[in-house]
């Protein structure tokens, strides 16, 4: 059946290479034969791709050795969620991944808009065609799946006899990557990425066909919100996986490949405004087509990033073989595949660009659209410095054959105050007058939420410099970061009581009007207007995740102790005990086991009170040994989590080294993430039949 | 080798279905622009914009502006 699969991918490719024929004769000659036939050939590929993953799913499950992936990212003694969720461990079947995903959509959104959107079809069918038949020339001729293993002999391992056969074990999946976490991270995050797809095709399609306005595709908006949802919550859980996977207290450290997924999703922040906007005024034509041809476009440089070497990540795929033709290395096929679609769309923007303009002008600088357009033009000021950052390290060693490191000392100066501005511009723009509404129209409703961020700014000043000569001195070495904490605590008070009171607002209004109960008011918002109230509660994660981000780093602490069982030590506002250390047999045979874990039992006091058990553990998986994982053990509140873990053990003396890290309000952070995909999903699916 | 075949069988129906519509009669594609959502994304606009006007974030002048507005690209 591994044939089957192989020989699927090179249909499927041979199916891209007809469809984009055909789909450009359809442009051309507005022929519907030659449409359908494009359409057929993407149904064509969905059909194929989905084959090829399920064949290299049913390789992965039993054991097939004899194909190259399978030895690589599997094992006998795998847990099976590790040999489905393997399909993304390594570079070629995630690409397998990407371009299932990417078919999948593509047939779906067609389906949806064949009766619709038939006149658009053609060029929107073309691109996705070329994208498709990108990932399946990299997956036939470069990272095929279903290549098969040699052996150090270059003998095929096919051929072995059942009885070498069972000797053969494979190399095993990254043990970071064993970890739930991972089984819907990725899935999350290739959604995201992949999903921009389709309001990019979608969006170029209309402009290739003259049309003037796109704000009626409720299609492309649609897919932009999915995408963008779906990339939102997948980055939230990649900082989740790295906060208890990686064992070192946090989420964010500004790693090429998380930035790398998180410019398109700035940049599909940006597009979804601009798009509003265009929808309501026929306004930033240009600004919309622009913010989704970089979110698309940068998902593209994410995946290049992440797969063609040229990055030192935890989450990147490894190096390239430096043998290989210049031609053929991967990052090149990719840089010549973003220089075909840059130079398509920009080509495009600068042929159509009399229909870019907008249908009016802006009346005032304090109006709506005003703010939308700051609010969204500061995203994309944010995307720039984040793609300098990432970029600028690649050209800088091309040059100087040196290493730039481009850490937290490069991004948070420069990111955190436009990260402020937005969040005061999100809070105002929420309530902001249409066309030639002025300032002084502000002042009546901004009041109260002026009152509210003034206060809070009142109490964490008052909550902070309680402390005194100490909390003086902590000020005096570190005086931006407490600006920026105080700013972010005072911004997010204020955004939050505007989103509160616009929506009590909009409720009382329900009731008023006698278009509601007095109860049944208070779902009024979300029948009435989804997306906006999707959106403004999308806005309070946003700005849960900014107090989140602003309490945890600065006041992160960390401690360190050596104990043995029973010693108790004081760890900040906790008293751990350590109850015992324990470890499974550790002489167990690591080819029948898929792994070996030690751990310490903690007790946690906060005062007398015994708050919480703790199992930090090490986990020594057969895969890799040599390098023991941190399965971390938390004692999450709201106001702090206590982090906990196994950092060292001896256990000729029977004694552990317990590491420790008080991270305030990280839990907003996820709390962010679950109002993120709440708002995301009202916005998206209409209420007004609830 | 049964694999090989069952491929061969594959990619012959593959192509097969994705040439089959090219052997039917010529037909242009429908230019139409599809009414019924562009009427449906004016009107949402509209309805969310009235709701703005009771919250007094538009005036009513500007509000039929936009709604005259918002007509008569609808139609371009």
């Amino acid at each position: 059946m591994n044939a089957l699969g192989n020989y699927s991918l090179y249909i499927a490719f041979g199916l891209s290479v007809w469809g984009i024929a055909s789909a450009y004769l359809s442009y051309r000659n507005r022929d519907e034969r030659y449409l359908r036939s494009a359409l057929h050939a993407i149904y064509g590929i969905c059909g194929l791709v989905l084959l090829a993953i399920i064949l290299l799913w049913a390789a992965l499950l039993r054991n097939d050795f004899t194909l190259k992936y399978v030895w690589e990212y599997s094992r006998t003694t795998q847990p099976a969620i590790y040999k489905i969720t393997a399909l993304w461990g390594g570079m070629d079947g995630s690409l397998l991944f990407w371009c299932g995903l990417l078919a999948i959509f593509s047939a779906l959104a067609i389906t949806f808009n064949r009766k619709n959107n038939m006149r658009h079809l053609p060029f929107t069918s073309m691109v996705l065609l070329m994208t498709l038949g990108f990932f399946l020339f990299l997956l036939s001729f470069k990272t095929n799946p279903f290549a098969p293993l040699r052996d150090s002999a270059g003998i095929l391992v096919s051929t072995y006899t059942p009885q070498m056969m069972r000797a053969v074990q494979g190399n095993g999946l990254n043990p970071l990557l064993q970890n739930f976490y991972m089984a819907i991270h990725p899935p999350m995050l290739y959604t995201g990425l992949v999903g921009f797809a389709i309001p990019f095709a979608f969006i170029l399609g209309a402009l290739a066909h003259r049309e003037r306005n796109t704000f009626w595709m409720r299609s492309a908006r649609n897919w932009a919100v999915f995408a963008w949802m779906t990339l939102g919550v997948g980055i939230l859980l990649g900082g989740y996986w790295a906060y208890i996977e990686l064992g070192w207290g946090g989420y964010w450290a500004w790693d090429p490949v998380e930035n790398a997924s998180f410019l398109p999703w700035v940049m599909g922040t940006a597009f979804l405004h601009t798009f509003l906007m265009q929808e309501k005024r026929g306004i930033y034509r240009f600004w919309n087509v622009f913010f989704i041809v970089m979110a698309f476009l940068l998902s593209i440089y994410g995946t290049y990033l992440t797969r063609s070497g040229i990055l030192q990540s935890v989450h990147a795929f490894g190096q390239e073989d430096p043998s290989i033709p210049w031609y053929f290395q991967l990052g090149n096929i990719f840089l010549l595949f973003m220089a075909i679609m840059a130079i398509l769309s920009f080509g495009l923007i600068l042929r159509r660009r009399a229909l870019l303009k907008s249908g009016q002008e802006l009346e005032s600088a304090g109006s709506r659209e005003s703010m939308f357009l700051y609010g969204s033009l500061l995203l994309g000021l944010i995307g720039f410095v984040v793609l300098f950052g990432l970029t600028s390290p690649i050209f800088y060693r091309i040059v100087t054959h040196h290493e730039l490191d481009r850490g937290p000392e490069y991004y948070n100066p420069r990111i955190l105050p436009i990260a402020l501005m937005v969040l005061l511009v999100m809070g105002i723009a929420s309530v902001s007058p249409w066309k030639k509404g002025g300032w002084a129209s502000y002042r009546k409703q901004l009041a109260i939420p002026f009152l509210a961020g003034l206060s809070a700014l009142a109490a964490s000043l008052f909550a902070f410099f309680r402390g005194g000569q100490a909390s003086l001195t902590d000020f005096h070495s570190r005086p931006l970061t407490y600006i920026y904490l105080f700013a972010c605590v005072s911004f997010s008070f204020f955004v939050a009581a505007i989103i509160l009171e616009e929506y009590f607002r909009t409720a009382r209004q329900a009731h008023r009007m006698g278009r509601a109960g007095k109860l049944s008011c208070l779902l009024s918002p979300f029948r009435e207007n989804p997306r906006r109230y999707g959106g403004y509660i999308v806005h309070l994660g946003i700005v849960c995740v900014f107090l989140g981000v602003a309490f945890s780093a600065t006041f992160q602490r960390e401690y360190q102790e050596t104990m043995k069982p029973g010693d108790a030590v004081r760890f900040g506002p906790y008293v751990v005990r350590m109850a015992d250390l324990q470890h499974d047999d550790l002489n167990a045979d690591l080819q029948k086991v898929n792994d070996v874990r030690i751990w310490a039992d903690l007790q946690v006091f906060r005062g007398n009170k015994l708050v919480a058990l703790l199992r930090p553990m090490r986990v020594f998986y057969s895969a890799n040994p040599q390098q023991p994982t941190y399965e971390v053990a938390i004692h999450s509140t709201l106001l702090r989590d206590f982090y906990t873990l196994l950092a060292g053990f001896d256990l000729n003396t029977n004694s552990a080294t317990i590491g420790a890290f008080v991270n305030p309000m990280v839990a907003w952070l996820w709390l962010g993430g679950v109002l993120l995909l709440v708002g995301g999903l009202i916005a998206l699916i209409p209420m007004r039949n609830w | 080798m049964a694999g090989t075949l069952l491929s061969l069988v594959v990619a012959v129906a593959a192509f097969g279905w994705v040439l089959a519509p090219l052997f039917g009669e010529p037909k242009e594609i429908s230019q139409a622009r599809s009414t019924d959502q562009i009427q449906e994304a004016v009107n949402r606009s509209v309805r969310e914009l009235k709701t703005d006007l009771e919250l007094q974030k538009i005036q009513a002048s500007d509000l039929e502006e936009i709604q005259s507005f918002l007509e008569s690209e609808s139609k371009r």
